[in-house]
């Protein structure tokens, strides 16, 4: 079985706020996130 | 003929410029649309399911979910003070569970993990909403709900 953390945040990136959805494993450790409005995808590979 | 040659060129490059297009466009799309159903509209799999994950009668909420991929079912109930949103394919499969989760109530070392992410990616943040999900097994997933609750 697979637990997955998925959290929505506001937060600041490159001089930009903005809604983000985040993606993280049971350890709390980042796999993705995607800007929810601009439906920008970055997908980090861990 | 040359120059006869590299018009029919010209014109399977546009064609096929036209065809890629119209390929990415549509592969974007995701269509949805989600409404409320009764019980009795839900396939008896599914209800037993729920029935012996969530050990007994409990006010649920049913939902029919329509997209490209096909038709699915969701179950949204309230179990032990935290929602739950349950997700059921067409065939009745248990697909995964998602969970609310309060972040003061998570494990330290785990939140602390989670600020570091966030830390090292974002100048500043505040989370607005947290969700657990799980996928696995229909039996795993059973268990999982029956013997702890959502942290």
């Amino acid at each position: 079985m697979t637990t997955r953390y998925e959290l929505e945040i506001t937060g600041k990136k490159d001089d930009e706020e903005q809604l983000w959805e985040v993606l993280m494993d049971e350890t709390g450790k980042m796999i993705s996130f995607r800007a929810i409005e601009a439906g920008m995808n970055t997908n980090l590979n861990y | 003929m040359i120059q006869e040659m590299q018009r029919h060129l010209l014109g399977i490059c546009a064609l096929l410029g036209l065809l890629c297009t119209d390929h990415i466009a549509n592969g974007q799309s995701k269509v949805e649309r989600e409404k409320s159903i009764k019980a009795s509209e839900v396939p008896a799999s599914v209800i037993e399911w729920m029935k012996d994950a969530y050990e007994g009668p409990k006010r649920i909420r049913w939902v029919v979910e329509e997209s490209d991929r096909g038709i699915s079912y969701e179950a949204k109930l309230k179990h032990q003070k935290q929602w739950h949103s349950v997700e059921f394919s067409q065939a009745g499969d248990v697909e995964d569970i998602e969970g609310s989760v309060d972040p003061r109530s998570l494990d330290g070392v785990l939140l602390e993990s989670i600020e570091t992410s966030l830390n090292a990616s974002f100048e500043r943040y505040r989370i607005l909403k947290l969700q657990r999900q799980w996928t696995g097994s229909s039996d795993d997933l059973e268990d999982a709900m029956r013997v702890r609750p959502m942290q």
